[in-house]
Formats: C-alpha cells, sequence, structure tokens
C-alpha cells in the first residue's frame, strides 16, 4: 500500500520527526563507562593469572611433597641409628640379668609392637603388610 | 603526517598503535559513544537497557581494539559489535518478558485515543508495533539526522534496502492509522 499523495507523506514524516527525536546521552554515561573499564575484567588476563596461580600451586606443593620425602627419609635413619644405638646400650644390661633368651625376644616384641602401632596408625602400612602372607600358601 | 591531519577513525587507530592510550579512547569515544547509544536504543528501546549494552559494547570495542585488522571500516566494524550485542541481550531476555511487551503493546494501540493532544506518543507506540525489519530503519533515520546512508551504516544493510523498508514502513503506518480511523491528518494537527 502506498501513501496517497505528497501531503500525507509530509504529514507523516513531521509527525515521525516529533515522535521519535534522537536520544541523547544519558547524563554521567562516560564517566560511568570509565568506571566500568577500570573494573572490567579481560577475560584473557583473568584466564593467565588464574593459570599463574594453579602454576604457582603445584609449584608449592611439589616443593612440599619434596620436604616430606626428606624428613620421612631423616626420621627413619634417625630412629634406626636411635634403635641401633639402644640395643648396644641395652642389650649387654638385659643378657646380664634376665640371660640370652631375653636378648633375643625383647627386640623381637619391640619390633612387632612398633610395627603393630604403624598399622593401626597408617593404612596404607596396613595395606601393605595385608598382601603378605606370612604363612605361605 | 600529525595524528590531527587524519580522519576520526584513523587517528583513533593511530593514537592505539602509538600506545597514547588516553587519547585513542578520549578520541573513540568522542565519535562513537552517542552513536553506539542511539543503535542501542534503536534496538533495545529502554533507555537503561540501551546504556548497559552500549557501554558492554564499547567495553568490547576498546578491548578488542588491538585486533582490529582493518579489513572493514571501523565503523563497520563497530556497529557490527554493537549490533551483535544488542542481539543477544535480545535474545537472553525471557520468553516471558517478550510476551509481556507484545500484549502491553497491543493494549496500547487499541487504546489511542485521537483527541490526545499527545501525538507524539501515539506515534512512538505504533511505531514501536511495526515488524522490526521496519521498525529500525524507521526509528535509526530519525535518529540520525534522516540520513540513509548512516542507517544503513549502522545496520549493515544496503541503502536500497534501507529506502525499500523506510517507504513500505510509511505506507504500514498509514494503513494503521487508517485503520484505527486516525488517517485523516487534521486528527492530528
Amino acid at each position: 500500500m502506498e501513501l496517497n499523495n505528497g501531503a500525507d507523506e509530509t504529514t507523516l514524516s513531521t509527525q515521525l520527526r516529533a515522535a521519535l527525536p534522537a536520544p541523547t546521552l544519558p547524563a554521567g554515561f562516560r564517566s560511568r563507562l570509565l568506571t566500568r573499564m577500570a573494573t572490567a575484567e579481560d577475560p584473557a588476563q583473568a584466564r593467565m593469572a588464574l593459570e599463574q596461580d594453579w602454576q604457582k600451586a603445584q609449584a608449592a606443593l611439589r616443593r612440599q611433597s619434596v620436604n616430606l620425602r626428606w624428613q620421612t627419609l631423616l626420621w627413619l635413619l634417625g630412629g634406626a641409628f636411635a634403635a641401633g644405638a639402644l640395643t648396644v646400650a641395652i642389650m649387654p644390661w638385659v643378657a646380664e640379668h634376665y640371660g640370652a633368651h631375653w636378648a633375643r625376644w625383647v627386640p623381637m616384641a619391640v619390633a612387632g609392637f612398633g610395627l603393630l602401632a604403624s598399622w593401626v596408625g597408617d593404612p596404607r602400612l596396613r595395606r601393605y603388610l595385608g598382601h603378605i602372607n606370612f604363612f605361605g600358601a | 603526517m600529525t595524528v590531527e591531519s587524519l580522519s576520526a577513525d584513523e587517528s583513533i587507530l593511530a593514537l592505539r598503535a602509538q600506545d597514547r592510550l588516553d587519547d585513542a579512547l578520549v578520541r573513540l569515544l568522542d565519535s562513537y559513544e552517542a552513536r553506539v547509544y542511539r543503535l542501542c536504543r534503536a534496538f533495545l528501546r529502554d533507555p537503561t537497557w540501551a546504556e548497559d549494552v552500549a557501554q558492554q559494547s564499547l567495553i568490547r570495542i576498546w578491548k578488542g581494539l588491538p585486533g582490529f585488522d582493518g579489513r572493514s571500516a571501523l565503523s563497520t566494524w563497530i556497529y557490527t559489535i554493537v549490533r551483535n550485542r544488542c542481539n543477544t541481550a535480545l535474545r537472553s531476555r525471557r520468553e516471558g518478558d517478550a510476551a509481556d511487551d507484545v500484549l502491553a503493546e497491543l493494549a496500547d494501540e487499541q487504546s489511542l485515543d485521537p483527541a490526545s493532544s499527545d501525538t507524539a506518543q501515539h506515534m512512538a507506540r505504533l511505531v514501536d508495533g511495526l515488524p522490526e525489519k521496519y521498525r529500525l530503519p524507521v526509528v535509526l533515520y530519525y535518529f540520525e539526522d534522516e540520513s540513509v546512508s548512516a542507517v544503513a551504516e549502522r545496520l549493515g544493510w544496503p541503502e536500497g534496502t534501507v529506502k525499500t523498508n523506510l517507504s513500505r514502513a510509511r505506507a504500514e503506518l498509514h494503513a494503521r492509522l487508517k485503520a484505527m480511523g486516525l488517517g485523516e491528518w487534521t486528527l492530528w494537527n
């Protein structure tokens, strides 16, 4: 459908011009935009920051793991040395007072107590010991 | 050649390339913020929503500017980003809201009072009721100083399509006015 004549066209244009004035920018538009720009998070930068955090956490975990292994090794060495020293120190006294029979059974009993305590305290050791068949097939 | 002697678009890109970021941003906003806002208003109608999407668009434009490859005009690239943002915003609006809007528009159209002195408001409501392919060029045409080329650039349409749709939109408006018994322009003046 076409407009009937030029007068209609002109009148319609006038009405439309009055009905659709160009909107002006809201007051404070730019200052709000600049604030938003300053705080807007760039996805690429955010991803990079997350990756850096993750790598730092991984490095810290690796360091802690190595430290723990060293600590465990040192505890084992120290414990073995202390146990040896104690044995050397008290075995002659045990043998002298209770006989050679007790000199064999006391270290075995202590070692057995140690294994039992570890078995109770450490599920991994409990698992490993559970696989060992002490009495054969 | 100094930056001052370049066109607005060229100076934005030159300043950005020279790492004069503050100057480039000011030039970008001076040239485009109002146009971007008007385009968002044409698409979204609601002033608050339009401001939000216009700001999102400008932030995206600013952050994406280093990656602008110059295969199109800067303005074309900018308006494409804005249109995409507006369309995404429109799509993300819930179906229920959209249905409510349509019902509200229909109610508005049916309640038009020819005796009312606020003819501009009536006309704006009628334009709002047009199909999008007619509404957008009409609204932008009057937002952009009645320039067909500006409308074509904002919408990314050929100028011929804009002219055709403008003409059909006017005819449609006239038909709707007649159907409502408002065909006589004297009623409106």
